[in-house]
């Protein structure tokens, strides 16, 4: 009788250690590639007037449109706006002190060695972001990969089209 | 449209190499193992030749920087069978790596030996892999670089030009790297096509000189005289 008391102990003790040390493994690793620390309705905000460039900041100013960080989440949901879980996500990162981690779906491969700036394309160009980012505005969930496939023919057709320089050194370095 | 181009006046350099250790960190020119250095492939995109003459105590040194020349007949762009070599409407010559096939005509076709081959993945002591420039690509093994006048450097320039909504000024907003960190200013930049430019005067002094100019590949580099 008690060697079972004494196993069944055991095994719990095993099986908490097996937690936590899961627990640990994967609370450190970053979220598989695709999954955003909040599942952010891109419509929800669009559709209420919001500009893209509230969130991401430096579209038209800077080569990097950035990610937003959580202060500008906070600007807006730092009191509850709504009854979704995931509102409630930004209050607890907040509470916890840890920043919001974004997946960036796109990238530039380092490989092609190109130069890309918002600011030239968004506010000199008067390209909708739609082009190379597809229906964002219309998204209610964060999507898993990029909405456009670009590779280079992509950018070479809208600049023959535009008549604008194709040079190579135009855009590598 | 501007036509680029540097005036280097050996009367003023010092023969401190400012100019090659900018150029290096600029750039993320790979470093390599004095072995290899000697080996003949130490990779300097500026270098500055030194030329001693006379014994001490009367001796005299001389000193040539020697960044790419920027032909205007470019040898190197002529031989290049996948047109990774190029020249831009504003006359810099410029290399893409993602294009390069590693056949090195150019290093053959160019006069001044200033094509470098990465015979080998590019690194750096740690310290110095860590302060890489961001605004620069990395030449993977098997390609050929060469110095394009910092032109990632016109790339922000033509744009900040382009938000005022004027052409990039033909004297002074943009610069290459070497001739940035020049102490003893030797080296100016400007559009030599623009009258009113330093760059483009002292082209026509009489002072002025072409390396190797009889192989009629016009460098946009000149050379001002000692004297």
């Amino acid at each position: 009788m008690q060697s079972g008391v004494m196993r069944t102990m055991r095994m719990s003790g095993l099986l908490l250690l097996a937690v936590t040390v899961s627990v640990l493994l994967l609370g450190n690793r970053p979220a598989v590639a695709g999954e955003q620390p909040i599942a952010f309705n891109h419509k929800a905000h669009v559709s209420k007037g919001l500009d893209c460039a509230i969130c991401h900041r430096y579209v038209r100013e800077q080569a990097f449109a950035t990610l937003p960080t959580l202060q500008t989440c906070l600007m807006c949901h730092s009191a509850k706006m709504s009854d979704n879980p995931e509102e409630a996500k930004i209050r607890e990162f907040a509470k916890r002190g840890e920043a919001l981690r974004w997946q960036r779906l796109y990238a530039l491969s380092p490989d092609a060695a190109a130069y890309f700036s918002h600011r030239r394309h968004v506010t000199f160009g008067n390209i909708a972001c739609a082009t190379c980012h597809g229906p964002m505005a219309e998204r209610t969930t964060p999507p898993t990969r990029a909405l456009v496939r670009f590779d280079m023919d992509f950018c070479v057709n809208c600049h023959q089209q535009k008549k604008v320089s194709t040079a190579c050194v135009a855009c590598h370095r | 449209m501007a036509r680029w181009g540097m005036v280097i006046d050996l009367d003023r350099c010092t023969g401190c190499q400012a100019c090659v250790v900018t150029c290096k960190a600029e750039n993320n020119v790979p470093v390599v193992t004095p072995r290899e250095a000697q080996a003949g492939r130490l990779m300097l995109w500026m270098t500055v030749i030194p030329e001693v003459e006379g014994e001490f105590p009367r001796v005299r040194a001389r000193f040539t920087p020697r960044p790419c020349m920027q032909c205007d007949h470019p040898p190197c762009v002529k031989v290049c069978p996948v047109q990774a070599m190029t020249k831009s409407p504003e006359g810099t010559v410029s290399h893409v790596f993602a294009r390069c096939i590693g056949c090195r005509f150019c290093v053959q076709a160019c006069p001044y030996g200033v094509t470098y081959f990465n015979w080998q993945a590019p690194t750096w002591p740690k310290d110095l892999r860590e302060s890489l420039n961001p605004d620069f690509a990395i030449r993977p093994t098997g390609v050929v670089e060469m110095c394009d006048f910092c032109h990632h450097r016109l790339q922000h320039a033509r744009e900040e030009a382009r938000a005022e909504e004027r052409d990039v000024r033909g004297e002074g907003e943009y610069v290459p790297a070497c001739v940035q960190a020049c102490p003893a200013r030797a080296l100016i930049f400007g559009d030599l096509d623009d009258p009113n430019t330093a760059a483009s005067n002292l082209a026509h002094s009489p002072r002025a000189f072409r390396m190797l100019e009889d192989l009629g590949t016009s460098p946009k580099v000149y050379y001002l005289k000692e004297g």
